[in-house]
């Protein structure tokens, strides 16, 4: 094989890896650019979303069906963790905020290990579309549709939050949660609704995720949870093309270091990118910078 | 606001990652005088009623393996006592895998419940640490079923033995097997480098499958929390290879075989021990990237002698009995044997009847070297129609 087609097929492979970043960062970014709170149980509903799939596949239901009550029993349970675990805590400090999600995080993983045990689980793949023959290459379908559900939802949510009502209450809430009170937005409303999607969005890349990556475990999501939440960083925390542009990029460097750098030197190289996002543009790629009032 | 809530949020991070890399540090904690009082320590109990002592990760990422530990033991022990008439008792321990865990146990083994023996533990971090700490206190005669590291039977004292083989030794096996059987010339391997077993493996393979005068054209490293290998494949299928070897614990192998066909490598598959459990995480696509895999393993569940306990361990905890389990039966039976032998319960004596043990058990006959590792004969195992069936 030449030197170019390895690169090519390594670009692809970035591509791959990225498509899945980016879509967990989609989720991670949403319910940070409404409700200003890093949820770090945001990767442990991606692992939700896989074993709530799996149940319902393992019952012989149709994957749409399956996706789609996934996706709703994501959706409940975010809203719910949100009245539970985060509502109380709206006044308090941005810290405590930060430790409850990963309180959560941790609750989620040990409970959904107490239920289903920590031993992995195969999970029945049903994307069986054909691969896509580039040449020599062939990119598998797990992969493409991942890469076109995530730039897809990237369109809609952008839609959704620039052009709905419902989207304009949530920029309203996300930037100045008084003033929407004052102006008749249902500012609990909004902050569940934002978790709702977030955690709809986890549920599909769950799916997603489980298809290209059987078998599955109850700490299946906190890596990648991990790993989107730099991309999300990178592409600038709140913004939702960023989370997809941060998310690629992320997916290519990873690649583009281990197959021409090191495959150990990898997470060295990427929390440095980080470190270097954050002192040097704190708001990301395509954050916009927002001068602080005091 | 966004940068302050963000350096919080970095700040917290670093915090919880301390914390966590504390936990799993600071290791050794065994008193250094302690050693004076080896000769001190009497197992509670007679010999009817002594107490055994296992333990391994019964919870957590690594419990498949340590609930078939410390399952099997117990099985063994009903066994003997109801053959023998006599009470002795199991202590189960659970180290979640972590050594340092692991010497809490062995501390509560040798101070409060004054096992005679342990069996254990069942991964080979944990169980090299709990030998370590026998060298510094009490010699304890402890046997792991499955810790496979080299550093484990490493001890001045001959009071820790294996019943699996080492893990150079069954890398080794492999490479003979691929260059004598398999006619193969040509290797590559993936491997995870965060992981002592994975890299000890990687090591004896090449040395071996090259002393033998083949090449390994490609060694490709991934790390443990990875779940996509596609790019160090990529890497790998610009080769032309006979065979890849991938030395790695079940779930990831399941990954790496589907994504390494996925990437057009059509290689014979070659794997370790860790391989067993392999088809309980693959799914049908997995199925067709496996079939033909060949790994060298304990047992192979189509052998007669293991008919028995396979059915009697499935009744009694309602999950299919793996390698680690039957070794472990075995490794048990060998000790409470030893312990007979030995007449009494006294540490040293019961040293030397393991040391000179010839154990008839499931698995065949099984006695231990002047180091401690087990002499005894290797299984080859493939995978043909999603089950596991001997190599012939």
């Amino acid at each position: 094989m030449s030197g170019i087609n390895q690169f090519l097929m390594q670009l692809i492979n970035g591509l791959n890896i990225g498509s899945i970043y980016a879509l967990i960062a989609l989720g991670y970014t949403m319910v940070y650019g409404i409700a200003k709170l890093i949820n770090f149980a945001h990767g442990d509903i991606i692992m939700v979303g896989a074993y709530v799939s799996l149940l319902c596949l393992n019952t012989g239901m149709p994957w749409f069906l399956a996706c789609i009550v996934t996706i709703v029993v994501c959706a409940v349970f975010g809203v719910v963790m949100e009245k539970l675990a985060y509502k109380p805590l709206r006044k308090a400090s941005r810290i405590s905020l930060l430790i409850t999600a990963i309180g959560v995080s941790y609750l989620l993983e040990n409970a959904f290990q107490l239920i289903f045990s920590a031993n992995p689980k195969p999970y029945p793949g049903f994307i069986t579309l054909p691969n896509i023959k580039l040449g020599s290459i062939s990119i598998a379908a797990n992969y493409y549709v991942t890469f076109i559900v995530s730039v897809v939802l990237m369109v809609v949510l952008n839609l959704f939050i620039q052009k709905t009502n419902v989207g304009k209450a949530m920029r309203a809430v996300s930037e100045d949660e008084g003033a929407a009170r004052l102006m008749g937005i249902n500012v609990d409303n909004t902050i569940s609704l934002t978790f709702a999607i977030g955690s709809a969005l986890a549920a599909i890349a769950g799916i997603l995720y489980s298809n290209c990556y059987s078998p599955i475990n109850p700490f299946m999501g906190s890596l990648p949870g991990i790993k989107a939440f730099i991309a999300a960083v990178l592409g600038g925390i709140g913004s939702i093309p960023g989370a997809v542009l941060g998310g690629f990029i992320l997916g290519m460097i990873e690649t583009m270091v281990k197959a021409y750098i090191s495959s150990q030197l990898l997470d060295s190289i990427v929390f440095t990118i980080l470190i270097l996002m954050l002192a040097l543009k704190p708001s990301g790629i395509l954050g916009k910078s927002v001068k602080e009032k005091v | 606001m966004k940068l302050k809530s963000f350096m919080k949020g970095v700040i917290v991070l670093a915090v919880v990652m301390a914390m966590a890399a504390c936990t799993s540090g600071g290791g050794q904690n065994a008193d250094p005088n302690s050693g004076a009082d080896a000769n001190a320590y009497v197992p509670a109990g007679d010999m009817t009623s002594y107490k055994i002592g296992t333990f391994g990760p019964t919870t957590g990422d690594y419990k498949v393996y340590g609930l078939a530990v410390t399952n099997a033991v117990i099985l063994a022990v009903e066994d003997w006592n109801a053959e023998h008439g006599t009470n002795i008792s199991v202590v189960v321990e659970d180290t979640q895998g972590d050594s340092a865990q692991a010497m809490n146990v062995f501390n509560k083994f040798t101070t409060s419940d004054m096992v005679a023996a342990i069996i254990g533990g069942t991964l080979s971090g944990e169980s090299t640490t709990v030998a370590q700490a026998t060298q510094d206190s009490i010699r304890i005669t402890m046997c792991s079923p499955s810790a496979t590291a080299a550093a484990f039977t490493d001890t001045t004292d001959v009071n820790v033995f294996r019943a699996c083989y080492t893990d150079p030794q069954q890398a080794a096996l492999v490479a003979d097997f691929a260059v004598d059987t398999l006619g193969a010339t040509k290797a590559a391997i993936i491997y995870n480098g965060d992981d002592d077993y994975s890299v000890g493996l990687e090591a004896s393979f090449k040395a071996e499958f090259e002393s033998k005068g083949g090449t390994v054209v490609a060694s490709e490293v991934f790390a443990t929390e990875d779940t996509d290998y596609t790019t160090q494949l990529t890497k790998i299928a610009a080769n032309d290879i006979d065979v890849l070897f991938i030395p790695n614990y079940y779930e990831a192998d399941t990954r790496i075989a589907s994504q390494a066909r996925q990437v057009g490598i059509n290689a014979q598959l070659l794997g370790c021990d860790g391989w067993d459990g392999v088809l309980s995480v693959a799914n049908d696509a997995d199925l067709q990237a496996l079939e033909g895999a060949i790994f060298i393993n304990q047992y192979s569940p189509d052998m007669e002698s293991v008919q028995d306990i396979m059915t009697r361990y499935k009744a009694k905890f309602g999950e299919d009995i793996n390698s680690f389990g039957i070794n472990s039966y075995d490794a048990t039976m060998m000790m409470l044997e030893a312990i007979e032998s030995a007449g009494e319960l006294n540490i040293d004596k019961i040293n030397a009847a393991v040391a000179s043990a010839n154990h008839s058990g499931i698995l065949g006959q099984l006695s231990f070297d002047a180091n401690g590792d087990p002499i005894k004969t290797p299984v080859y195992v493939t995978i043909k129609g999603g089950a596991y069936v001997s190599y012939k």
